[in-house]
């Protein structure tokens, strides 16, 4: 599968899902190619022209030698010396090979537009990179004034080129590929713990008044209606005996806490679509328009994305506050006063010394759920004074909110797969069906994580289904295994192309 | 003056505006009262033909620990049968402001103009009626419960001598009426002390002599995100007019990167604002009473989690968030407005003649405290782990909107005082380089000094401290947009508690 760029308006979550995720290339449109040679011969008669003025990168140095000046030769000669570092960050290990090609491919918008008045050979180059294995990033040391040091990892191979570019790696596109992929896998995610939590909701044999359609027009929330819709649809042919009061609240308020999830959720999502199609650097090359036959080359804070970051936090506590929430489910489930199920889940006739069920497994997510707590902190803009420099004293956000949500997400994971397990019980010792929306959920985990009829080491079965569902999440392939249709997560993921696509 | 409300429609965030802060009085109108008469001979109709259903508080509740009802059996309401209502049990030494307090009885009559409570149209009267006198001390401290029944406890303590009704006491207390009337309160605020965060680093952005074109008005299309395009032009607007002869390269970072930050703070104040609007005209009493209709030619009462608002404290995090790392940006921009090798002004801003102490080269000391504090309130709200005694087990997820409505006023009463400081900065950095501003921002200049004049050559020490602390209080007076500090100062001691 390759894609095509045509401008930046192509770098979208489909496409980026294309690319970074299942493996596919990138090769600029001949239109694009035209576009850039064209911007980048305007550049050098800008630069021709402008010699004697400050063109950052051009006619000064770097960073913190950005306020000496030089002419365009010298600088040209400093950099076809080559970057003095090739990498400098480690730490925390690796994160996964596709951080690094939607890092890459989200970089292909700002170059097409010729913004970055970057030699279209050069861009050819850059693109190719996505042909073969990318040098991993690693988890920390991502973070400084701009991402120069993500560069420093992914753009070790570059070439400068022929004649003078303007940032043309001087943006925000690994700010904006975390946040373009996180989006990615949010979406998923949320549709997992939906299918989880309306399981559960399933178990407990909630009343569905808290989910009736007709809060919809009460609450006049767009996404607690889409989040009562979705229970609704997954609910759906469940046991006609509810309990005859209501459910406890941690049950109650899902359709509100899901709906935030979703607002969240789409808020990241339109963070990263207008972060991946933005064209941002610095410098960066406005093109000849009209009567200004130049241009002009304009420094600014382009490199900085400050939205990221801050959705992916919303993301990531409502992460926490939603495992909190199927904690407590995993909780009551067991407590038979407040269930009306078996106590303890426990097998009708059975005790502790008889019968085997999934209590004690509530203790599990304990530990996960209050490192989540600390992990769901705001990222915000580092208070210290980042470098030597003090020209470049505020530092990116984003890698820092990216590998905090990762975190979070893994925890989730692995408390959605507890309360999976226990609802499968729940409904094993009931004598109970799923709802038929449930029902391939209910599948998938007992094919992993039998009911409990017997002793046997249940944290390795769980950790499994836990490393099941993330495998889902982040890589679905022909469909996501807690839903009926194995055609993909339908409703939960924009479309993806098929094929050669021109987007 | 007095708002008439008839529907939901009619709790907008400006008729808000106008009780809270306006202090204008409400009353319930004509259609509104008939609807509800309408609604109530429907809820009696109901109560009668499905007593067990709707008898015992149309709340569906698990059995109260210390009564002897089985489960499954529904118990008399604990309220309806005191015939009162409870005082409040939470204490605390803060406390709500008395315009929040205001907020939160004006948004408790959404659910019952509609019909929605199934209660009489003189219960709606008596809580419009809250309005026209003293707003009751809510306490800041133990009101965390699930739903909001622990500070609606002394939002309607004034109705100990009234004659309720079957489930109309419930009523009173449940929903989320103190979430929308939070949210509103701080998206009424946010956009005016946003556009003084803007006229304030605005004038740094000239004091400093930073290039323009890191605000040129091309990145709006470049970037393509609307909320960092509202900043580059409010920016721009400011600037307009400003020397075309700027410093020979770059400005720091952090003044480059102001239109983006900025954006994101713009993006933030419009979540509050979507928030607030969605709440303020949200239906949530557990129980809600649904009038007939053709699926259901009865009516019904249904019982739901509506109590729990989790839009809004989400959104008041992310706010908070967003003014953290304003005042992380003013703080840098004081530090290098001092700091010659970087700003190409006088080092520490001193004029000839002067004491360097006696100026403004401590205020980058100043705003760190603020500035770390904001950071704090920026501290993510999340669900409690406490179940808090919930009976039973029942009412098991405690609300958290207090939590984050405290840090709110916290964070804003520190990026109040932050933008202060470097309005004090930037403005002695004009003065001793003898530089005007352009005309967009001789009006923020007056303010500041007339405030703190500059630190001049000869002058006595002054007590700057007092003086800047004024001129935050202007600037949260600014975002109130009322002329009396009173308000303002309130939010500052909070942020200084």
């Amino acid at each position: 599968m390759t894609v095509i760029i045509d401008a930046a308006a192509d770098i979208s979550l489909a496409s980026l899902e294309s690319v970074a995720i299942d493996g596919g290339r990138a090769r600029f449109s001949d239109r694009a190619l035209r576009h850039m040679a064209w911007a980048h011969e305007a550049f050098q008669r800008y630069v021709d022209a402008r010699r004697d003025t400050f063109i950052y990168g051009v006619t000064s140095g770097w960073g913190p030698d950005g306020k000496t000046r030089y002419s365009p030769e010298e600088v040209r000669a400093r950099r076809q010396r080559g970057s003095p570092w090739l990498q400098l960050s480690f730490g925390g290990g690796l994160l996964p090979e596709y951080v690094s090609r939607a890092s890459v491919f989200a970089s292909l918008g700002l170059l097409a537009s010729g913004n970055s008045a970057i030699h279209p050979d050069q861009a050819r180059e850059v693109a190719g990179l996505l042909d073969g294995p990318l040098p991993r990033l690693p988890r920390r040391g991502l973070v400084a004034a701009g991402e120069l040091m993500p560069n420093f990892v992914l753009r070790q191979m570059d070439s400068f080129g022929q004649g003078y570019s303007a940032g043309a790696g001087n943006g925000s596109q690994t700010s904006n590929a975390m946040a373009g992929l996180t989006a990615i896998f949010a979406r998923r995610r949320l549709d997992l713990a939906e299918h989880v939590l309306a399981l559960s909701a399933e178990a407990v044999n909630a009343p569905l008044d808290a989910y009736d359609p007709a809060l919809k027009d009460l609450w006049r929330d767009p996404f607690a209606a889409d989040a009562l819709d979705a229970l609704a649809a997954l609910i759906a042919g469940g046991s006609p005996d509810r309990r005859p009061y209501d459910a406890p609240a941690s049950f109650q308020i899902l359709p509100r806490v899901l709906g935030q999830a979703r607002r969240a959720v789409s808020a990241l999502e339109e963070v990263a679509s207008i972060s991946l199609r933005e064209v941002a650097s610095n410098p960066m090359y406005l093109l000849p328009d009209g009567d200004d036959v130049l241009g002009k080359a304009i420094s600014t804070g382009g490199y900085h994305n400050a939205t990221a970051a801050a959705a992916i936090d919303a993301v990531a506590a409502t992460w926490a506050d939603i495992a909190a929430l199927a904690h407590r489910h995993a909780v009551k489930l067991h407590k038979g006063e407040v269930s009306l199920l078996p106590d303890r889940l426990l097998p009708e006739g059975t005790d502790y010394t008889t019968g085997y069920s999934t209590t004690y497994l509530e203790y599990v997510p304990n530990q996960a759920l209050e490192e989540m707590r600390r992990l769901a902190q705001p990222t915000l803009l580092d208070a210290a004074e980042i470098a030597a420099s003090e020209q470049d004293d505020i530092a990116i956000t984003a890698p820092v909110a990216f590998v905090a949500e990762r975190d979070v997400a893994e925890r989730f994971d692995e408390i959605l797969a507890v309360l999976a397990v226990v609802c499968s019980q729940a409904l094993h010792v009931t004598r109970r069906p799923a709802p038929p929306a449930l029902q391939p959920l209910l599948s998938f985990t007992r094919g992993i994580v039998a009911p409990i009829e017997s002793r046997r080491m249940i944290g390795v079965e769980c950790q499994e289904l836990a490393d099941a569902f993330a495998g889902a999440v982040e890589k679905p392939g022909t469909g996501v295994p807690w839903r009926a249709s194995r055609t993909g997560s339908e409703n939960s993921t924009p479309p993806r192309a098929e094929g050669d696509v021109c987007l | 003056m007095t708002i008439t409300v008839d529907s939901r429609a009619d709790f907008t965030l400006e008729n808000f505006r106008r009780v809270a802060v306006g202090r204008e009085s409400a009353r319930i109108g004509k259609v509104a009262r008939g609807r509800m008469t309408a609604a109530r001979a429907g809820y009696l109709r109901l109560l009668e033909a499905e007593p067990g259903r709707l008898s015992g508080a149309a709340t569906a509740r698990a059995p109260v620990p210390g009564t002897r009802t089985a489960a499954g059996q529904q118990p008399v309401s604990a309220m309806r049968d005191a015939g009162r209502l409870s005082l409040g049990d939470s204490f605390g030494n803060a406390a709500l402001p008395d315009r929040a307090v205001r907020g939160i009885i004006f948004a408790r009559l959404v659910d019952f103009v509609e019909g929605h409570t199934g209660s009489r149209a003189v219960v709606a009267e008596w809580v419009a009626g809250l309005l026209d006198g003293p707003a009751p001390r809510v306490p800041l401290g133990g009101e965390t419960s699930p739903g909001e029944i622990v500070a609606l406890l002394h939002v309607m303590a004034g109705f100990q001598g009234q004659e309720f009704e079957e489930a109309e006491c419930e009523q009173l207390l449940s929903g989320s009426p103190c979430s929308s009337a939070l949210a509103a309160d701080v998206a009424l605020q946010s956009p005016a002390r946003l556009a003084t965060a803007e006229q304030v680093f605005a004038l740094s952005v000239e004091a400093m002599n930073a290039p323009l074109a890191a605000y040129h008005p091309a990145l709006r299309e470049l970037w393509g995100d609307p909320y960092a395009a509202a900043a580059l032009d409010n920016l721009n607007r400011a600037l307009a007019g400003a020397k075309h002869q700027r410093r020979a390269y770059q400005a720091p970072v952090s003044y480059r990167v102001l239109p983006r930050v900025l954006g994101q703070a713009h993006r933030a104040v419009a979540q509050v604002g979507e928030a607030a609007r969605i709440s303020l005209q949200s239906a949530t009493s557990n129980s809600v009473y649904l009038a007939p209709d053709e699926h259901y030619p009865e009516g019904r009462v249904l019982h739901t989690g509506g109590y729990h608002n989790a839009l809004a404290y989400p959104a008041l995090d992310t706010l908070n968030a967003a003014f953290a790392d304003l005042c992380t940006l003013c703080d840098r921009h004081t530090t290098k407005l001092h700091r010659e090798a970087v700003s190409l002004l006088p080092d520490m801003l001193v004029p000839p003649g002067a004491d360097p102490w006696s100026t403004t080269a401590r205020l980058g000391f100043v705003q760190v405290g603020f500035a770390e504090r904001a950071r704090h309130a920026a501290a993510r709200t999340l669900l409690p782990s406490s179940q808090g005694g919930g009976y039973a087990g029942q009412d098991d997820v405690a609300l958290p909107i207090f939590l984050a409505y405290e840090k709110a006023l916290r964070a804003a009463g520190c990026l109040d005082a932050c933008l202060a400081v470097l309005g004090v900065a930037a403005s002695q950095a004009m003065y001793v380089t003898d530089r005007r501003p352009p005309a967009g921002l001789e009006d923020c200049l007056e303010i500041i000094r007339q405030h703190v004049p500059p630190f001049r050559p000869g002058i006595p020490p002054r007590r700057s401290g007092d003086e800047i602390a004024r001129l935050a209080q202007a600037f949260g007076s600014a975002a109130l947009g009322r002329p009396d500090h009173a308000e303002a100062a309130a939010g500052a001691e909070i942020a200084r508690s």
